[in-house]
């Protein structure tokens, strides 16, 4: 015989009852499904390629070798004095990040389907599981930043510590979005055809292959909503010692993420009740 | 809450119909969502009784109605009704993957989900990672998958396998594991939802037995299933359940004997002279009834009709000419005929009903399969599989010198 269940073990179903408290703690009673997430999506993304982890590297080191291409040498685009591969580079880390994230978290609702209409599992668990395998790519990337800031004598500076409260604001804000675009998108899959199109005007809206200082005064402060200005800006200054304002941009950055991490997880929270109905 | 583990108390669960289909708009979804908590207070503002009874009925379904039941701990309650009969949303409801609509339940225990095996497998993981991914989908932590892995392992028969990707595993193969898994879930409540659908009989009866076994160990168990042999085999209570109401029995033959007289096995036939059929168990005895109307008056209306089992192989058959009938003394144009099959005694399994019509001389109606129909118990408790035996009970006297 088993033993007599606890309370606390006790599940209460009840109707929708609308906007829900987000009940992030159901998040750690299934932390083990979240790790095994995190490494099935890790294990399966690399375990069949070639290169392995080393497209974490080939990714971000591509596109800046055509950014610096075209923008750099044939466009000869301003890059506040430092090197132009260094420049894009420290902006791409952060971006794809953040780019990677609202794909992945906007796609996870629709690409776990067959799971979702079987088993329970708190649902944020999939769009957090893949801004984990997000957060591990980063890291991979940013040792290659390192190695190309030795290259170009570009040394560390002790801002160095805010850039972990910058990763934060990109994964707020990446989440977000992503989690937004998930809930939307198992109602209307529209959503997710115009997704990476989204995610490209974004880029452009962002200073990644230009610095902020191109933006006219007088826009700037609605360039600023955009979050990730703050955290590209932010990313620069810490680590290239640019004199941009990124101390002006942060603040509106680091609020528009958390409203919209906040907004996310409330409606993504509210959609999911209703998620087996739809997909 | 004493000792009962599951408890439903008015519980419904209410569809769109046609939602699939006639998706709204995006900005439709939008302001439907932005704007629902609003209507719900001005609704209840303007006519509080009116809550939850939508106006749009045509396009509303209750899956589920005003459910209510209590499930003790150690019982295993057998849910049968009809496909569409609302058996799977209930199990979705109680294992939180789907919301109800009115009502609520409260499931006391660590709750452990049987679903269609295999949920979760990926193809690209070997057998072994396969076993720890699918094990927390099914709510096990890992120190219970290390301490059943090798149960699992010699339950699944694939120890030689274990560290090859899954996708190169044949279908009975992957299957076995998938379902290895599942059955070692040590939950104090279990749901189970049609396994028995997948698989060879020997490997149907191996899931069978390991349930059986579970059932056994003073677990709660709640079976959905379609298999009456089954679930007579294992479940302690019946819920039968019918158009989303559920009836809950005390014994689970009740419950199948519930099954089979409301089980609507009836059809109706438009613009053809044989306008209504059914079929129906009556204890040992088969009654097939049908209604025919015809132009003219006939001399015999010969119903003929042949039993196939669910593959479709014809077992029995006769019409009222082969059984030498004498034609009824009044010639009508319109009525009804009844026939009491006695023998041959069926095994428990789905049948085929197959029916002609004619007067006689020829036929004006010809419907194959038009009724599909359960057999429980007619042949009596102690059955040997019809797998094995075929599908009908000899008759035999036996002698001994």
């Amino acid at each position: 015989m088993t033993a007599r269940p606890s309370e606390s073990q006790t599940i209460r179903i009840e109707p929708l009852q609308g906007w829900e408290p987000l009940k992030l703690d159901d998040i750690w009673k299934y932390r083990e499904l979240l790790y095994y997430l995190i490494w099935r999506d890790l294990k399966v993304s690399y375990a069949r390629t070639q290169l392995g982890i080393g497209w974490a590297i080939l990714r971000p080191v591509l596109t800046m070798a055509m950014f610096t291409f075209i923008f750099g040498w044939l466009t000869q685009l301003p890059s506040d004095g430092i090197p132009y591969p260094l420049f894009v580079y420290s902006a791409l880390l952060p971006w794809q990040l953040f780019a990677r994230i609202v794909a992945g978290a906007g796609s996870s609702m629709i690409a776990n389907e067959n799971l979702l209409t079987k088993v329970y599992f708190p649902r944020l668990i999939a769009p957090i599981s893949i801004t984990v395998t997000g957060v591990v790519d980063f890291v991979i990337g940013f040792g290659v930043l390192l190695g190309m800031m030795w290259y170009y004598q570009s040394p560390l500076t002790t801002a160095v510590w805010v850039l972990p409260g910058l990763v934060i604001v990109t994964i707020a804000a990446g989440l977000g979005v992503g989690l937004w675009i998930a809930a939307l998108n198992v109602w209307c899959r529209d959503i997710g055809h115009a997704q990476p199109f989204l995610t490209q005007l974004w880029l452009f809206a962002t200073p990644v292959i230009y610095p902020a200082s191109l933006v006219p005064e007088g826009w700037r402060t609605w360039y600023a909503l955009n979050p990730m200005v703050g955290v590209v800006e932010g990313f620069r200054k810490a680590l290239l010692k640019t004199d941009s304002q990124s101390d002006f941009m942060i603040v509106p950055s680091v609020m528009v993420a958390g409203l919209v991490l906040v907004s996310g997880l409330y409606f993504f929270r509210r959609t999911e009740q209703t998620i087996a109905d739809a997909v | 809450m004493g000792d009962v583990a599951i408890r439903v108390e008015g519980l419904g669960k209410r569809y769109r119909i046609g939602e699939r289909m006639q998706r709204k708009t995006f900005a439709e979804r939008v302001g439907g969502a932005l704007y629902s908590p609003f209507r719900r207070v001005r609704s209840g503002l303007r006519a509080p009784h009116a809550q939850g009874r939508p106006r749009q009925v045509e396009t509303m379904m209750w899956a589920l109605n005003d459910l209510s039941f209590e499930v003790p701990r150690g019982e295993v309650l057998g849910v049968i009704g009809r496909n569409g009969a609302g058996k799977s949303t209930l199990l979705k409801i109680l294992s939180r993957i789907t919301k109800p609509t009115t009502g609520c339940a409260t499931v006391v225990g660590r709750v452990g989900t049987l679903p269609e095996v295999g949920t979760g497998f990926h193809g690209d993981l070997t057998g072994r990672e396969n076993i720890y991914l699918n094990g927390a989908f099914l709510g096990m932590k890992k120190q219970e998958i290390d301490r059943k892995f090798d149960e699992i392992v010699a339950f699944a028969e694939t120890e030689r396998f274990l560290d090859t990707p899954v996708k190169h595993y044949s279908s009975g193969m992957y299957m076995r594991l998938a379902f290895a898994v599942a059955a070692h879930l040590e939950t104090e409540i279990l749901f189970v939802d049609e396994v028995l659908a997948v698989g060879d009989v020997a490997f149907q009866n191996k899931c069978l037995g390991r349930i059986g076994e579970v059932a056994k160990s003073g677990r709660t168990v709640v079976f959905v299933s379609h298999n009456m042999a089954a679930v007579e085999r294992l479940c302690t209570k019946g819920l039968y359940l019918n158009k989303g109401i559920g009836v809950l029995t005390g014994s689970v033959r009740e419950a199948i004997g519930l099954y089979l007289g409301h089980s609507c096995n009836e059809v109706t036939f438009h613009d053809e002279p044989l306008t209504w059929a059914s079929i129906k168990q009556n204890g040992r005895q088969l009654e097939i009834e049908a209604e025919y109307k015809f132009p003219e008056s006939l001399e015999m209306p010969c119903l003929g009709f042949v039993i196939s089992d669910y593959l479709g192989n014809p077992i029995c058959g006769t019409n009222p000419l082969i059984d030498c009938v004498p034609c009824p003394t009044v010639r009508k144009n319109a009525g009804r005929v009844q026939v009491v099959m006695e023998s041959p005694l069926l095994l428990n399994g789905t049948y085929r009903l197959s029916l002609w019509f004619g007067d006689g001389r020829r036929d004006y109606f010809h419907r194959h399969d038009c009724i599909t129909f359960d057999v429980v118990n007619m042949a009596g408790l102690k059955q040997l599989a019809a797998s094995s035996v075929g599908p009908v009970a000899p008759q035999c006297r036996w002698l001994f010198s």
